[in-house]
Parts: structure tokens; C-alpha cells; sequence
């Protein structure tokens, strides 16, 4: 057998061993093994560990100090077998030998005794116990003999063990020596002194000490004892098991709050128990507890205001309306939803700077705040807009409502550097009747009306009238119409791309592809000005299946294989199945890997979307496709819709990253939308970086990707490679 | 006479000074009448020629006991055989007719005079004589040992109940033990005497002792002594509570009730006294002795109440 064979045969075996061990309760790594029967079962191993250990020492140790004992006690027997063998010696009558075993017989552990010859080879006489019947009997060897009778007048004793069978022997020999003065009548004796003394040897005695049934003896009281100490242990056992569940009950009852805290339940309490630990846990627990509720609720505050005014955002805002909604189709009453925009904001912005158009935001806000009622809600959408929901009024209280807004602000007079300015602002009304309309439409509705306002004249109100809208729509769109079906038509759709950098690894993760239509010679047409006339002449879907189609030719051009492509597709696109299945025969004919392919879906759009739109997401994710919450801004988060839509990432909403620099608030929800990406095991990607101190900001706070002009302008594919190699 | 007179005061005083220094009372006793010797008469010796003292090698002990009795003898000559050197010189010497009486001392000197048959030979310092030397009127001893009646009568003195001792000794004794058992038969005293062969058998029967025996006289019988089983001996007795006179003092330490102890000088007069008066005894005795007890041993024997009460 080779060395290798042996190796592998032992590795085999100890693998094996390991498996096995691995089996036993105490080793395993269920994780539903509970700490009290762990803690015994060590206990229980430990304890048999340390008995046997003991076991083994008290063996040893007290073989040790019966051998010994026994070995003395031979040398004092050999003493006392000396002074009876006195008269056989004399006489030389074996009959003596009768009266020195009767003696004998009181010592069960002596053997045998014999008394030797001076020779050591003649029987004077002998004693045998009835165990030591089959003893054989060997007279002392010429060695012994020598060894014995070798220091001249002493009575040197040894001692050794021998095994007879099954019995081992304790085996003592001395000489016999009788010794006598010299000098005649001793008339210069002294008892200390060194006259020498005439030695004569006579005989040996030869002595064998049972040395086994002591053992024997000692292993049946360590047996007895072994069966008492497995009871008193077993009892020990029993009550430690007890004593340790009561221990662990405070513990226990830790299970069903933290369960409940696991789902998200932040109402819970985690009562204390009588135990100092589990207490401190406990209080520790519910300090936990009342922290995390109370940075939701900021998190829930920050996600649901605007950081400058302090009105509720477009999340909250947009969340209050479809709850409206609801109400309006329960009570029949109906709501108003006012769009205002500032009249010459621009004007002011541009003169005096952001500080002060800020300024004029926060007071026009508090404006708005003092003309509306507790319940209403106002709210800033973006730049110098607002929007106000006027729950439970019909058309001509909405009217009453936005007049006083308008004489309010015509009285309002804003003064900043020494310059007053009047501040006017248009208002666009719609009415909330029923739930036919989503509340992306009635702000459209509403946005109309107030642009309708502002083609008026400014300073006024305009109730929107779906008729007179429409007509001012189709006017708009009609040459959208024509110029979207000419560019599907004859391909004057332009593909660019731009790289989203890993930004841990430095690498490409995927290039977004971005749409651009061929305007006049030379000019491109950025997406935001045909896709709302796409969506609504029903194009989107096929500008998703052209955008797709010539994305994924450009796959196999790709230089690197690694990255992948991130294209953004509209709720509509994914409410039609035929194009999910369409999509998803074009991934198997293309051989594109589909983990390569990312769908960027606006979460604004997942919110408003119906649930063909989530079908459409879970399929394709169900091919394996990555998906990105485009513009996430915790407003899914806040809904408690996150935990039902498939996704992989989160793209950070763009206002988010252009102000992180500027709002402490921004940094805080960043970093807070990364750290619940990190939770949710998703990734984040920062859009719209526009420098490297934002770079290093996002990347600080933990953010996956990024993407932006200061990495990477779009570009069309051609131009990539050498576009982003100037980045390093 | 008065300066024999002054010498045996002169040696009473010293031995009350020695016995003043030593741990041990040490009685040193007077010639007295002892109930046997008053029925025993002395012959006066015819006059003598002259007397030959041989003496073995140079050992002081022998030594002493010579000067002694060339000291007290008028018409006596030394002769030194030194281990067996000279003997047949001194033989041829001492053989002749000028010669009537010889003094031998110790026993290589002893069995010299034994043999000049013509001659009255009293030897001293020898223990075993026997078998080599059969004593008889012309082949007289002086014992090692004080009298017997003497040493029964101080042990009687210390030990009133005392009435069962036990004497053992190697073979060849019978005419001592003989005599020991008759003086302790005259104060009462019951000897038992034993034969043993050697210092293990000296040990056994020792320790094997009836208990109705209460007290032993250790005889300075060096062939069936040992140093080990004298200790041993001596540890059984005091275990056993048995009173035990020695033959010498180093004894009284481990645990001897008393010690009876000759000197040379004691043993020369006893020489020179059997050599001037004839007498039909083959064994004489030294008149004075040492008699030292062990107060340690008298205590732990119970033998100081009595006293204590008178």
C-alpha cells in the first residue's frame, strides 16, 4: 500500500468519523438543539470524561498504595515467619510446621510460607492457604540465594510481584541467619559498640502474598461505587436540567417578541424576567426597540417631507391623494387637487440666487399652510411648485379656497436685498369624483389647468375641463403622433450608453441605455419630450421592443463581457404580456445571459401601476433578469409595497444625489436607503453624479454603484470604450 | 591485714563515688555470710611452694587480675603464654615440681593449666568452659558472675514478690545453673532454667516465656548472644513487663531492671582466696559485686511503691 492509498484511507476514515461526531446532539449544527439540553449533554460528556479520568488515577493510586502496603506488610510477615520458624529450624520437625500454619491461617492474604535449607533448595517446611493449593513450587534459584546471603549477618528482605495464572503474587525472601558474640564471656561487651558478631546462615524463608483479591476487592467497591455515583449523577443530572430550564425560561420567553420583531412589529415589549443577564437583555432589547421605532419614524418623516419647507413631499403627497381616492369612492363627496406654480420664481432665482429663492419657497409654503385647513395637505412637488389636496369640497368651495390663496399672495410682498418683489402664482384645479382617474392623471389634470392659467395670464385659476384639456392635448401631441411612428418607422431612434461603475471593483456593472430620437440634422431629442406623447399614443411598447432589439444586438459587439446592459421599460410595457413573453423569447434566441440584462422601472410608476404591471415584474424575474427601482426614495419603503415587488438594486432618486452635498437630509436618507438596501441584500446605485466629492460622499455611505458625467458621459457604443478609459 | 582492710574501703569509697556519678544506683557489696557458704568449710591450705600465674596475651583485664595476685601471693611467678605463643615453654615451666598451685586466667591460659593434672588449678575469666574444661577439686573456677545468693537477695530487696525467674543460657552450664537454682531455692525464688543453641532461640524462647515468669537473669553467654537479640530481648521484656538483671550496665538503657557486675579485682581476690584455702567447690563466686538498678525501669515496673509507702 502506498503512502498515497493510506493518506487517502486514513482521511477517508477520519472524515467519516467526523460525519459521525458531527451526528451526536452535542456536535451537530442544527441550530434547534436548545442551550439546556447542550449545556447537560457537555456536562454529561465532561463528567464522564473527568469520572473516568478519576477512575483511572484512583486505580492507579490506590494499586500503588496496596502494592506497597502489601510489599511492607510481606516484610514484617517474613519478620514474624523468622521468629515462628525458630523451633522448626531447631528441631528440624516438620510437625512444628502444623502450629506455624495454624497461625498463618489468621492471614487470609498470606499464600504461602516456606522455610528453606541453607542451601535454599531443601523444604524445612512449608505453608500453603487453600487458594495457593496449585502454587508450584520452585525452590529458590542460585541467584536469589546469592543476592540473599550476600551482605553476611544481614537480614536483607526482597520483594517482588510475579504471576501465578491468574493471580498475582507478592513474592518476600530473606535469609535466616543466627549470629553470636565473640568474645567469651563477654566481659568487654558494649551494646553500641563494633566487636564483630559471628554470622551463620541456616535457612531462607520464602512468603507469597495474594496481591489479587485486593484487587479484586478494589474493583468491585469501585464498581458499587461507580453504580452509586451514576445514580447520585443522573439525579444531579435531572435537577441541573430543571435548575437550567427555569434559568432559561426568561430566556425562552424572549422567542415570541422577537419573532414579532422580525416581522417588523415595532409596537412590541420584551418584559423583563428575574434573571440580572436576561434583564439587561431585555432592557436592552426594548432600548433597541424604542431606538429603531423612533429613527423609523424620522426615516418616515424625512422620506415623507420636503427637507426646505417642511411640507410633505411627493411621496406622502401622492399617498394622501390615492387614500382620497378611497374616501371619495366610500362617501360619494368629492375633493379638490390644486397645481400651483409661482408666477417669475425664475426671475427671482436668477437675480438673487437659490438662498433666496429658497427663502421664498419656505414663506410661500407657510402661506399656503395658513390658508388651508389642518387636514388638507400641501404639499411641494418639485422647483416652485405645489400641490394641495382640499378633501371633502365641491367646485365652488375648491374655487373659494384657491381665490383666497390668490388674494393672500397677491398681498404678499417679498423683500430680499432691499428689493420688494410681488409674488403671484397660477392654480390649476381639478376635481376628485371618483377613482377613474390615478392620481398621476388628476395631477396631470391638475398640472394642465394651472398651465392653462399661466397661458391665461398668470395670476389666476383655471378648474380643468377634460374637453377643453383635451383638445389643447391633442393639439400638442399630434405632432408627437406623427414624428414617433416616422422614427419606429425608419429607425431615427438613436441608442446611447452610459456606464454604471462598480465602485468597489472600479468596473463597468452595466451600461444604461438611453434613448434618443434624430431630430433635424444634428440635433438629438432628449427622451422627456416624446415618451409622455409615446405613452400616450400607446408607443411605448413597441419604443421598448425597438430600444430592446437593437440593445441586445449591440450585446455581441460588447468588449466587455462582464458588464451587463440596464434598460428602463414603463408600467404599460409591463402590463403587456405579450411583450414579457416576447422579451423573453428574444433573451433565449439572442443567448444573452439574462443576469446581464437589468430593467430600470421608475418606483413612481410600480406605485401607481396595477398588478399586471407586478405580474410583469416577477416574470421577469423569473427569468433570471435583473431589476432596478429606478428613482427610489423610500416612498415604497414607507408603503409597505418594498417587501412585495421583486427587485435586485435601487437607483437613488436623482434629486437625492444632486443635493447631497447641500442637505444634511439628503446624506441622512442616502445613507439610510443604503443601509436598507445592505439589509435587504440588494445593491444601490447613485445616478447623476456630477463630481468627485459627491463620488466619495456615496461611496462613504456605502453606496454600490455609481453613475454620472463626472465618471461617464452617454455616449453612443462606438465611443464608449474610449470615453470611459479617460476615467480612472 | 589492715592494708587489705584499707583497700577494700579504698574500693567501697570509689565505687560510691562512681555510683554518685552514674545515673544508676550502683550498691557495691561487702563480703558476707550467704546461706549456702556458711555450710561449706575452708581447709586451710599446707604450705605451699610456689605459684605459677598464667595469664593470656596483654589485655589489661587479665592483666589486673595477675598483679593482683602476684601482689598478694609471696613466693609466685607470671607466665604470659600470649595467645597460644609460649605455651609449651611455659608448660614445661610450670609442670615442675616447685610448682604446687596455678592461676590461670582466661581461657586459652585455663586450658593450659588444665592439663598439668598434679597441679591445683583455679582459672578465672572464662565463661564457657565447657566441654573443653571439666571442672573438679584440682580444676576450680572463679565465676564471672557475683554469688547468686548475693544477687538474689538484692533482687529479693527490690523486688519482694519476685518468686519465678528464669535463667537461659547456651549448653554446658548445668553446674551454674545448678547453683543459681539452688540460692534462688534459699530466698525463695523459683529458677527455671533453658538451654538454647543460638541468639534467634535465645529470642524465641524469651518472648515464649510462661507469664507466671517474672523476671530473667541474662547470662553473659556470648554463644548464643547477639547485640539484635539482646534489643530484641530486652524491647519483649518491657513490653511484657518482665524484670530483667543484666550483666552489664550498657543494658540498664533499653530498658534492664538491674546490673550485676564484677571487677577484676573482685574476681583476683575471689582467685587468690580459692588458691589459699582449699575447698571442695569447683565454682567460686566474687564476694563483691556492682549492684546498679534502673530507676526508670523500677518506676515503670511498680517497684518504687512499696518503698515509697515505708
Amino acid at each position: 500500500m502506498s503512502f498515497q492509498q493510506l493518506s487517502k484511507g486514513l482521511k477517508s476514515r477520519f472524515e467519516s468519523a467526523r460525519q459521525q461526531v458531527r451526528q451526536w446532539p452535542l456536535f451537530s449544527r442544527r441550530n434547534d438543539t436548545s442551550i439546556a439540553t447542550s449545556v447537560l449533554l457537555m456536562h454529561t460528556l465532561w463528567g464522564l470524561v473527568v469520572y473516568f479520568f478519576a477512575l483511572l488515577c484512583l486505580w492507579w493510586v490506590v494499586n500503588s498504595v496496596i502494592s506497597v502496603n502489601l510489599q511492607d506488610q510481606a516484610r514484617r510477615w517474613v519478620k514474624a515467619a523468622d521468629e515462628l520458624g525458630v523451633p522448626l529450624y531447631v528441631s528440624q520437625d516438620p510437625q512444628v510446621m502444623d502450629e506455624i500454619a495454624r497461625q498463618m491461617e489468621s492471614f487470609s492474604s498470606v499464600d504461602y510460607l516456606r522455610y528453606y535449607g541453607p542451601q535454599g533448595k531443601t523444604l524445612v517446611g512449608e505453608y500453603r492457604s487453600i487458594k495457593a493449593i496449585d502454587t508450584p513450587l520452585d525452590s529458590l534459584t542460585s541467584n536469589e540465594v546469592a543476592l540473599l546471603s550476600a551482605d553476611r549477618g544481614q537480614q536483607l528482605i526482597e520483594v517482588d510481584v510475579e504471576r501465578y495464572e491468574e493471580r498475582k503474587i507478592i513474592r518476600a525472601m530473606a535469609p535466616v541467619w543466627i549470629r553470636s558474640i565473640t568474645s567469651d564471656g563477654m566481659m568487654d561487651f558494649e551494646l553500641q559498640g563494633s566487636e564483630s558478631e559471628r554470622s551463620q546462615l541456616i535457612g531462607f524463608i520464602e512468603l507469597g502474598v495474594d496481591y489479587s483479591q485486593y484487587q479484586q476487592q478494589l474493583a468491585e467497591r469501585i464498581w458499587q461505587g461507580s453504580l452509586l455515583a451514576a445514580v447520585v449523577f443522573a439525579l444531579l443530572l435531572f435537577l441541573g436540567y430543571l435548575h437550567l430550564k427555569r434559568i432559561l425560561r426568561p430566556l425562552e420567553e424572549l422567542q415570541t417578541p422577537l419573532a414579532r420583531l422580525a416581522e417588523g412589529d415595532m409596537r412590541v415589549r420584551v418584559k423583563r424576567s428575574g434573571v440580572r443577564e436576561v434583564s439587561a437583555i431585555s432592557d436592552a432589547l426594548n432600548s433597541t426597540i424604542h431606538a429603531i421605532a423612533e429613527r423609523d419614524q424620522a426615516l418616515r418623516d424625512l422620506a415623507n417631507h420636503d427637507s426646505l419647507t417642511h411640507l410633505v413631499n411627493r411621496h406622502f403627497f401622492t399617498d394622501q391623494v390615492i387614500s382620497e381616492l378611497l374616501t371619495v369612492e366610500d362617501t360619494q363627496q368629492t375633493s379638490a387637487l390644486f397645481f400651483i406654480d409661482l408666477d417669475e420664481f425664475k426671475a427671482i432665482n436668477d437675480r438673487l440666487g437659490h438662498d433666496a429663492g429658497d427663502r421664498l419657497l419656505v414663506q410661500v409654503a407657510e402661506i399656503l399652510k395658513s390658508r388651508v385647513r389642518e387636514y388638507d395637505v400641501v404639499s411641494r412637488f418639485g422647483g416652485d411648485e405645489f400641490v394641495v389636496l382640499v378633501s371633502g369640497v365641491g367646485e365652488l368651495e375648491a374655487q373659494q379656497v384657491a381665490e383666497g390663496i390668490l388674494q393672500l399672495m397677491e398681498g404678499y410682498q417679498y423683500s430680499e436685498q432691499g428689493q420688494v418683489f410681488n409674488i403671484c402664482c397660477s392654480i390649476g384645479i381639478t376635481m376628485i369624483e371618483s377613482s377613474q382617474f390615478t392620481v398621476d392623471e388628476l395631477l396631470k389634470q391638475a398640472d394642465s389647468a394651472c398651465q392653462m392659467a399661466k397661458l391665461r395670464g398668470r395670476n389666476g385659476l383655471v378648474m380643468y375641463d377634460a374637453g377643453q384639456m383635451q383638445k389643447q392635448q391633442l393639439l400638442e401631441d399630434s405632432g408627437w403622433s406623427k414624428k414617433l411612428a416616422a422614427a419606429l418607422k425608419d429607425d431615427r431612434f438613436v441608442l446611447h450608453y452610459q456606464p454604471i461603475l462598480d465602485l468597489k471593483s472600479q468596473q463597468v456593472r452595466y451600461y444604461e441605455v438611453l434613448l434618443r430620437m434624430q431630430g433635424e440634422p444634428g440635433e438629438l431629442i432628449p427622451p422627456d419630450a416624446f415618451l409622455g406623447a409615446a405613452d400616450r399614443f400607446g408607443f411605448s411598447v413597441e419604443v421598448a421592443r425597438w430600444v430592446i432589439e437593437h440593445a441586445l444586438s449591440t450585446v455581441a459587439h460588447q468588449p466587455n463581457k462582464t458588464a451587463g446592459l440596464s434598460i428602463n421599460l414603463s408600467a404599460k410595457a409591463l402590463e403587456d404580456t405579450q411583450f414579457i413573453d416576447w422579451l423573453g423569447s428574444l433573451i433565449k434566441e439572442t443567448e444573452i445571459e439574462p443576469s446581464r440584462l437589468a430593467f430600470e422601472v421608475e418606483e413612481q410608476a410600480l406605485l401607481n401601476s396595477r398588478q399586471e404591471a407586478l405580474l410583469g415584474l416577477k416574470a421577469l424575474s423569473g427569468l433570471g433578469c435583473v431589476i432596478i427601482m429606478d428613482g427610489f426614495c423610500a416612498g415604497l419603503s414607507a408603503s409597505g409595497k418594498l417587501q412585495n415587488i421583486p427587485f435586485d438594486g435601487l437607483k437613488i432618486q436623482r434629486e437625492l444625489v444632486t443635493g447631497l452635498l447641500a442637505s444634511d437630509v439628503n446624506k441622512t436618507l442616502v445613507s439610510a436607503i443604503a443601509e436598507l438596501a445592505r439589509v435587504m441584500g440588494k445593491f444601490t446605485i447613485a445616478g447623476f453624479v456630477q463630481d468627485e466629492l459627491t463620488l466619495s460622499l456615496v461611496k462613504e455611505m456605502g453606496v454600490d454603484c455609481a453613475q454620472g458625467y463626472f465618471l461617464a458621459t452617454p455616449n453612443c457604443f462606438e465611443e464608449l470604450d474610449d470615453v470611459f478609459k479617460t476615467h480612472p | 591485714m589492715m592494708g587489705h582492710l584499707a583497700e577494700k574501703w579504698l574500693f567501697i569509697g570509689l565505687c560510691g563515688v562512681l555510683s554518685a556519678c552514674s545515673q544508676h544506683r550502683q550498691i557495691v557489696y561487702q563480703p558476707q555470710q550467704s546461706p549456702a557458704s556458711s555450710a561449706q568449710a575452708e581447709r586451710p591450705v599446707e604450705p605451699s611452694l610456689k605459684l605459677a600465674v598464667i595469664t593470656t596475651g596483654d589485655d589489661v583485664m587479665y592483666q589486673s587480675v595477675a598483679k593482683y595476685l602476684l601482689d598478694h601471693s609471696a613466693d609466685s611467678e607470671l607466665f604470659n603464654i600470649k595467645n597460644g605463643q609460649r605455651s609449651a615453654a611455659v608448660a614445661s615451666v610450670v609442670g615442675r615440681d616447685e610448682y604446687d598451685r596455678v592461676a590461670a586466667i582466661g581461657l586459652p591460659a585455663a586450658r593450659l593449666a588444665s592439663e598439668m593434672r598434679q597441679k591445683r588449678v583455679v582459672f578465672s575469666k572464662v565463661f564457657n568452659h565447657s566441654p573443653a574444661l571439666e571442672l573438679s577439686a584440682n580444676l576450680q573456677c572463679v565465676s564471672l558472675l557475683p554469688s547468686p545468693q548475693q544477687v538474689f537477695q538484692r533482687w529479693r530487696e527490690l523486688s519482694p514478690t519476685l518468686n519465678r525467674v528464669a535463667v537461659i543460657t547456651g549448653a554446658g552450664h548445668d553446674h551454674l545453673v545448678a547453683v543459681i537454682k539452688e540460692a534462688g531455692e534459699a530466698w525463695g525464688i523459683h529458677v527455671q532454667a533453658f538451654t538454647v543453641r543460638n541468639d534467634k532461640e535465645l529470642v524465641y524462647v524469651s518472648k515464649n516465656l510462661p507469664h507466671s515468669i517474672q523476671g530473667q537473669w541474662l547470662m553473659p553467654d556470648n554463644r548464643v548472644t547477639s547485640r539484635d537479640a539482646l534489643r530484641e530481648l530486652m524491647g519483649h521484656a518491657v513490653r511484657v513487663g518482665r524484670q530483667v538483671v543484666a550483666f552489664d550496665d550498657s543494658l540498664l538503657e533499653i530498658g534492664a531492671l538491674a546490673s550485676v557486675t564484677t571487677t577484676d579485682r573482685s574476681i583476683a581476690k575471689a582467685q587468690q582466696r580459692a588458691l589459699a584455702n582449699h575447698r571442695e567447690i569447683k565454682m567460686h563466686f566474687p564476694e563483691s559485686f556492682a549492684f546498679k538498678v534502673s530507676d526508670k525501669a523500677k518506676s515503670r515496673l511498680g517497684l518504687t511503691r512499696k518503698r515509697q509507702r515505708e
